[in-house]
C-alpha cells in the first residue's frame, strides 16, 4: 500500500475502502493458497521456518540423487548377475561333461563337447563386452574401452600377424616337446648298470624331474637338483620282482605325475608291458631294460600328458596377459628354445583391453550411496575366475584330436586339467565375484530404503512448512467471506446514513 | 435605534449568512480534496460605539491540530521510508524464486550438487556428464540473472532518486510561492487559509520524501530543516541537484570521492549550505529518498555481495588446489608448504589473489598472517576488509618469486620464527623457540588447466572476461570478486569436452580412465563438505567471516533475504498503523463532515430566512408609514 497524500475530509471513506481492499487482498491470497496448496510464493513468506525448509529441501534433493545413483547401479548389478550366472552355468556344464569324457572326435578332430564349448566361449566374450549406455561393464575404470577383443581373434590371432591362443599353444607344445629322441626335453642316458634321465638344459620348457626313488636297495638312485635336474639309477644287483623305480615329473602347468616302473621277471607280457621292466640276466641287462622302459615312459608322457599340460599352460599365460604385462612367448625356434620373452602388442593379441591397474576390481566402479557409504560394483573381464574359465574354454576350442589311444589319453589329461580350472568356487572365482556384487547390491537396497524413509519424513516436514492445510484455508476463506459480506453491507448502509439523504 | 438600524442589522445578518454559506459550500466541495482543512466562519457582533449594530465576520478559521500535524509529518517520512524498503525487499526476496520452484536459487544449487552425485555413480555415462554441465550452466545463469535483476533494481532506484529530487524541488518552490503570498496577505489582513493549506500540502509532500523539521516564524513564514540539521528552506527555496548515472552495474558504487563513484549524489545549491554533498554527508536518513539511498548503496549492494560470494566460492571450491602442507617436527616445529606450480615447476603456484595463511602462537598471544599475492596492481596496502578477518594482511608481489615470498613471510612473522626455502621450493615455517609456535598453515592456489593439476579444475570461470580463471585477484580496477556472479560461467573448454569432468590426468601411461570417479567425488566433497570463508560484506553470520560450505551458504543467503523481507514488511505495517491513527486524529479535527455541514446549512438557511423576514417586515413597516403620510 503506497502512502497517499492525506485528504482529511475523505479519510473515513478512504480508510474503510482501504480496509476493505486489504481484506480483499488477504482473501485473494487465501484463494491462491487454496489453488496452489502453497503458503507463500517466496521464502520470505514462509516465516521463521524458512531455513528449515531450505535445509530440508537440500537434503531431499541429496537423498533423491543417492536414490537415483542406486537405481542406476542396480541396473548394472542386474546385468552382472545375468552375465556372470550365464558364464558360470556354461562352465559347470563343461565341467560335468569332463568327468566322464566321451571321446568321439569328428572328421575335423573335435568332440561334440568341444563344439559346444566354442559356442559358450563366444557367448562369454559377448557377455564380457556388454555395456549400459555405452559404458562397458567389465572394463574396470576404463569403461569407454571395449574390454575384450572378439572371440575369433583371441583364438586365431589376426591378419596383422599377431598370435592368438592357437599359435601360443602350438609354440609352447613344440618348446615343451623338444627334439626326438629327447622328447619332453629329457635326455635318456646311462651305460652299464646305470640308467639316467636329465633335463636337457636350464629353461622353463618340457618335463621337469622333481625327485626319484627306488623301493629296493638293489637299485640306488641319485637325484641332482640342478638345474638342470637329473636322476640316475644304478642297478647294483638284480632286484626282486615287483620292486619299483619311481620318478616324479612336473609338467609345465605345475601338475605332477609319478612314473612308476615295476621290475618283472622275464618274459613280459607283450601287451600291457607299460610301466614294467624285465629283470635281466645280469644287473647290466636289467639296467638296459630299465633304460628302455624309462625312455618309453618319458616318450609316452611327452606324447600324452605333456601336450595337454603345454596347451593348458599356454592358454593360462595368454589369458593372464595385459597391456603392461603381455603373455610370455617362446624365444627362437620352439623345439630348441631355452627362454621366454614377454610378447608385444605388435606380435601378440592382448585379449583384455580394459583397466588392469586397480588393486581391487570391485572398486573400479564405486557408487556413493550415502554421504559416507560407498560400495564397489566394478568388474574386470581379466579377473582370475573369469580368465581361468576363458582359458579352459579356449584350450578346448582350439585343440583337435585323432582317434588313437594316445590321443584319447591326451583328451583325458586335458579334461582333467579343465575340470580343475573350471572350478567355480574358491577365491577369485566367478562365484566369489557374484557374491561380492550381490553383497554390494544388498547394501544398496538397505540404503535405498533408508533414503526412501528419510525422504518421506523430510518431505512431510517441508510440506508442513510450505503447504497450507486445505481445510484450514477453506474455513479461513469462509469466515473471511462472511466478514467481508457483513463489511460490504454495513459500508453500504453507512454510506446512505447521511444527512443529505434526509434533507428535502 | 430605529427601522434603519434593524434594516442594517438584518442586512449584515444576510451578509454573514451568505459568507457562511460560501464556506459551507467550499467545505462540501472540498470534502475529498487533498490537504484541505475544514474552515469555520467566526461571527461576532458589530459594534457601533458601545452598541451592537448587526453582525460581522471576524475571521475564517482553519480547523487544525498543529501538534498532530507535526507528528504526522514525521510519521509520513517514516512510513514512506518503510514502504519503499518493504517494496524493494519483497521484490528482492521474490528474485530468489518460489520455494522449490525451478527458478529458485537453492533448487539450482541442489540440482547441480545432485548431478555431481549422479556422476560419482556413473562417471562414464555421457548423459550424467551433460547433466552436470547443464545444471552448472543453469546455476551460473541463475546467478547472472540475479545480478542483472539486482543491478536493474539499483538503476531503477537511481532514476527514482532523480524523480524524488525533482519532486523535492517542486515542493520547495510551491512552499516558497505560498509563503510569499501568506506574508503579503498577512500584511493586508487577507484570508490566508487557502494559502496555508497549499503550503502545508507541499510541506507534507516534502515530508514524504525527506525527513524534515518545520519551524513557524512570527512573520507567518516557515523554516525547513532536515532532521539532520541541514536547512533546506529559509524564505528562498534551496535547489537540490542529482547527477544521475547510467548504466549502473555491480562495480558502480557510492564512494566518498565523486571522481570514483559510479552512482549519483544529491547536491544542495542555493540556501545556506550550497554545494553540500548530501549523500556523502549522510544528511537524508528517512523518507522516500532516505529509503532509496539506503537501497541503492546498502541493501542491494549487500545482496549483490552475497551472490558474488556464492559465485566466488563456487569457483574456488572446485578450482582451488590446497598444496601439500606437512608438519615437520624436530627441535623446532612447524610446517612445509610446496610452492611450485604443478604445470610449471619453476614458477610459483600462487596466482594473483591467492592467499597463504599462517597462524602462530606467540608469548603475547595468537597472530594470523595472510599473504595475498598480486601482479603489482593491487592496492598498497591491501585494505583489511579484502582479506581474512583478524589477520595481518601482507601484500606480496608475485614478481618476487619464491625468494620474495619467503622474505615476505619471514618479515611478517619476525624474529620468533624461522622461514626458509627448502630444496624443491618448499617453504618451511618453523618456530625459533622462546614460546613461539606455528599452529597452522593454509594455502589455496587456483588451478588453471583442466588436466594435470589434480582433481580440481577451473569449472566455473569469468565468462565475461574471455573465460579467464577466477583467482579472486585484487589487481583490477575493482576486486575480481565484485560482480562476479554476473560474469560467472561454465568453462567453455569443459563444455566442449565433457570427458574432462572425469579425466584429470592425460600423462601417457597414467591417463585417468573414463570410469574413474575420483574427480567427481572430489568436486562433490568440495561443494558439500569443505567449509569456506565468506566475506563480511555479505552481512551473514554475525561475525567477520563465516565458515560454511558453498551449498549451505547459498541457503543462508536465500534465508537471509527472506528474513529481511519479512522484517521490512513487518516494520512497514507497524509504521503504517501509526500513520493511520495519526491521520485519523488529524482528520477528526480537520476533516469536513458532510453531516455537520448539512446541519450548519439548515441553520444558515433558517438564519437567512429570518433575516430576510426582518427585512421584509421593515419594508412593510415603511410602506405602512408611507401610506399614512400619503
Amino acid at each position: 500500500m503506497p502512502i497517499l497524500p492525506l485528504a482529511p475530509g475523505a479519510f473515513r471513506a478512504t480508510n474503510s475502502a482501504r480496509l476493505l481492499t486489504e481484506t480483499r487482498a488477504t482473501m485473494d491470497d487465501l484463494q491462491r493458497q487454496l489453488a496452489t496448496g502453497q503458503k507463500s510464493q517466496t521464502y520470505g513468506g514462509l516465516g521463521t521456518l524458512r531455513l528449515t525448509s531450505l535445509d530440508f529441501r537440500a537434503k531431499i534433493s541429496e537423498s533423491n540423487a543417492w536414490q537415483q545413483s542406486i537405481t542406476h547401479a542396480q541396473i548394472r548389478v542386474k546385468q552382472y548377475d545375468l552375465g556372470l550366472t550365464q558364464i558360470s552355468k556354461s562352465a559347470s556344464t563343461l565341467r560335468s561333461s569332463t568327468i566322464l569324457p566321451q571321446f568321439e572326435p569328428n572328421s575335423s578332430g573335435k568332440t561334440p563337447i568341444q563344439s559346444l564349448v566354442r559356442l559358450n566361449f563366444d557367448e562369454a566374450i559377448d557377455i564380457l563386452n556388454s555395456d549400459i549406455n555405452g559404458s562397458y561393464l567389465y572394463s574396470g575404470r576404463s569403461s569407454d574401452v571395449r574390454p575384450v577383443v572378439d572371440a575369433n581373434t583371441i583364438l586365431e590371432g589376426d591378419a596383422a600377424g599377431r598370435a592368438g591362443v592357437r599359435q601360443l599353444i602350438a609354440e609352447r607344445k613344440a618348446a615343451d616337446f623338444g627334439v626326438a629322441p629327447n622328447q619332453g626335453r629329457i635326455v635318456n642316458g646311462g651305460a652299464g648298470t646305470t640308467a639316467t634321465l636329465a633335463e636337457d638344459g636350464t629353461h622353463p620348457f618340457g618335463l621337469k624331474i622333481v625327485a626319484g626313488s627306488s623301493t629296493t636297495t638293489d637299485i640306488t638312485s641319485a637325484f641332482a637338483a640342478g638345474p638342470p635336474a637329473g636322476i640316475s639309477f644304478n642297478v647294483t644287483a638284480n632286484p626282486a620282482p615287483d620292486s619299483q623305480v619311481r620318478v616324479l615329473l612336473r609338467f609345465p602347468d605345475n601338475s605332477e605325475q609319478t612314473l612308476t616302473l615295476t621290475a618283472k621277471p622275464a618274459p613280459l607280457s607283450p601287451t600291457g608291458s607299460a610301466g614294467e621292466f624285465e629283470i635281466g640276466a645280469t644287473p647290466a641287462a636289467t639296467a638296459q631294460n630299465l633304460r628302455d622302459a624309462l625312455t618309453a615312459a618319458i616318450d609316452r608322457e611327452a606324447a600324452v600328458t605333456l601336450p595337454a599340460a603345454s596347451a593348458n599352460k599356454a592358454a593360462q599365460d595368454f589369458f593372464a596377459g595385459t597391456a603392461t604385462n603381455p603373455p610370455l612367448r617362446v624365444v627362437g625356434p620352439p623345439a630348441t628354445a631355452t627362454a621366454q620373452i614377454a610378447g608385444t602388442a605388435a606380435n601378440t593379441i592382448i585379449w583384455y583391453q580394459g583397466d588392469h591397474t586397480a588393486p581391487n576390481a570391485r572398486n573400479t566402479a564405486n557408487v556413493r550411496i550415502d554421504q559416507t557409504q560407498t560400495v564397489g560394483i566394478g568388474a574386470q573381464a581379466n579377473e582370475q575366475g573369469i580368465a581361468r574359465t576363458l582359458a579352459a574354454m579356449a584350450v578346448f576350442s582350439v585343440e583337435t584330436f585323432t582317434n588313437t589311444p594316445d590321443e584319447k589319453g591326451r583328451y583325458q589329461a586335458l579334461s582333467d586339467r579343465l575340470r580343475t580350472n573350471l572350478s567355480t568356487s574358491g577365491g577369485g572365482s566367478i562365484q566369489s565375484i557374484q557374491i561380492e556384487i550381490s553383497l554390494a547390491a544388498s547394501t544398496m537396497k538397505d540404503a535405498s530404503e533408508r533414503h526412501r524413509a528419510r525422504m518421506v519424513q523430510l518431505e512431510n516436514v517441508v510440506a508442513d512448512i510450505e503447504n497450507t492445510n486445505q481445510e484450514e484455508t477453506a474455513s479461513k476463506l469462509l469466515s473471511l467471506q462472511t466478514k467481508m459480506q457483513t463489511a460490504y453491507q454495513t459500508t453500504a448502509i453507512l454510506s446512505r446514513l447521511n444527512l443529505t439523504e434526509y434533507l428535502r | 435605534m430605529g427601522l434603519f438600524g434593524a434594516l442594517s442589522s438584518s442586512l449584515s445578518g444576510l451578509r454573514v449568512t451568505q459568507a457562511q454559506m460560501e464556506i459551507v459550500s467550499s467545505n462540501i466541495a472540498n470534502v475529498d480534496s487533498v490537504g484541505y482543512t475544514r474552515r469555520r466562519v467566526n461571527v461576532v457582533q458589530n459594534l457601533t460605539g458601545p452598541a451592537t449594530s448587526g453582525a460581522r465576520i471576524a475571521n475564517i478559521d482553519r480547523q487544525l491540530d498543529t501538534l498532530v500535524l507535526r507528528q504526522l509529518r514525521i510519521e509520513t517520512a517514516g512510513a514512506s521510508y518503510t514502504d519503499m524498503r518493504a517494496r524493494y525487499h519483497s521484490q528482492l526476496d521474490s528474485l530468489f524464486g518460489a520455494p522449490g520452484s525451478v527458478g529458485a536459487l537453492d533448487t539450482n544449487v541442489n540440482a547441480f550438487a545432485s548431478s555431481l552425485q549422479q556422476l560419482v555413480g556413473s562417471p562414464s555415462d555421457p548423459a550424467a556428464r551433460s547433466q552436470v554441465l547443464s545444471k552448472a550452466q543453469s546455476l551460473a545463469s541463475n546467478l547472472n540473472n540475479l545480478t542483472y535483476d539486482i543491478q536493474l533494481m539499483r538503476q531503477q532506484v537511481e532514476s527514482q532518486i532523480a524523480t524524488g529530487v525533482q519532486r523535492v524541488n517542486d515542493a520547495l518552490r510551491r512552499i516558497s510561492d505560498a509563503d510569499d503570498r501568506i506574508s503579503n496577505a498577512t500584511t493586508l489582513s487577507n484570508d490566508t487559509a487557502a494559502m496555508k493549506d497549499e503550503r502545508d500540502r507541499a510541506i507534507n509532500e516534502l515530508a514524504a520524501l525527506v525527513d524534515i523539521r518545520v519551524t513557524d516564524l512570527p512573520s507567518g513564514k516557515v523554516n525547513i530543516f532536515s532532521t539532520t540539521g541541514l536547512q533546506i528552506y529559509a524564505g528562498v527555496p534551496a535547489t537540490l541537484s542529482f547527477d544521475e548515472r547510467s548504466p549502473i552495474d555491480a562495480n558502480a558504487l557510492f564512494t566518498q570521492d565523486p571522481a570514483t563513484r559510479g552512482v549519483g549524489s544529491i547536491y544542495l545549491s542555493g540556501g545556506g549550505g550550497a554545494g553540500v554533498d548530501i549523500i556523502r554527508s549522510n544528511l537524508i536518513r528517512s523518507g522516500e529518498l532516505g529509503a532509496l539511498i539506503e537501497l541503492r548503496d546498502k541493501t542491494l549492494v549487500e545482496a549483490q555481495s552475497q551472490i558474488d560470494d556464492i559465485a566466488a566460492n563456487l569457483a574456488g571450491a572446485l578450482g582451488d588446489r590446497n598444496p601439500t602442507v606437512s608438519a615437520t617436527n624436530g627441535t623446532n616445529n612447524g610446517f612445509d608448504v610446496a610452492l611450485p606450480d604443478v604445470l610449471a615447476p619453476g614458477t610459483l603456484a600462487m596466482k594473483a589473489g591467492n592467499a597463504l595463511t599462517i597462524e602462530v602462537q606467540t608469548p603475547t598471544g595468537p597472530r594470523r598472517i595472510q599473504v595475498i599475492a598480486t601482479d603489482g596492481n593491487a592496492p598498497n596496502p591491501i585494505p583489511a576488509e579484502l582479506g581474512e578477518a583478524n589477520a595481518t594482511i601482507i601484500r606480496f608481489d608475485r614478481a618476487g618469486g619464491f625468494a620474495g615470498l619467503q622474505a615476505a613471510v619471514a618479515g611478517a612473522l619476525g624474529p620468533g620464527f624461522s622461514v626458509t626455502l627448502q630444496p624443491g621450493n618448499t617453504l618451511r615455517v618453523l618456530d625459533a623457540g622462546g614460546g613461539n609456535q606455528v599452529t597452522n598453515v593454509r594455502a589455496s592456489f587456483s588451478v588453471s588447466g583442466l588436466t594435470g593439476e589434480g582433481p580440481e579444475l577451473p569449472f566455473f570461470v569469468d565468462a565475461a572476461n574471455a573465460n579467464s580463471v577466477y583467482t579472486g585477484s585484487l589487481d583490477g580496477v575493482t576486486p575480481e570478486r565484485r560482480g562476479f556472479a554476473g560474469r560467472i560461467g561454465v568453462n567453455s573448454s569443459l563444455v566442449s569436452d565433457p570427458s574432462r569432468l572425469v579425466v584429470y590426468d592425460t600423462t601417457p601411461g597414467a591417463v585417468t580412465p573414463q570410469g574413474d570417479n575420483t574427480r567427481p567425488k572430489h568436486l562433490l566433497d568440495r561443494l558439500k563438505t569443505q567449509p569456506r570463508g565468506f566475506s563480511a560484506s555479505s552481512g551473514i553470520g554475525g561475525g567477520p567471516t563465516l565458515a560454511a560450505t558453498v551449498t549451505s551458504f547459498a541457503r543462508r543467503v536465500v534465508e537471509d533475504r527472506g528474513a529481511k523481507a519479512t522484517d521490512a514488511i513487518n516494520v512497514d505495517e507497524g509504521q503504517k498503523t501509526v500513520l493511520r491513527s495519526l491521520e485519523a486524529r488529524f482528520s477528526e479535527v480537520s476533516g469536513v463532515s458532510i453531516d455537520k455541514e448539512m446541519s450548519d446549512l439548515v441553520q444558515i438557511q433558517t438564519a437567512y430566512a429570518a433575516n430576510a423576514r426582518v427585512v421584509s417586515a421593515v419594508s412593510e413597516l415603511f410602506e405602512t408609514l408611507l401610506r399614512i403620510n400619503g
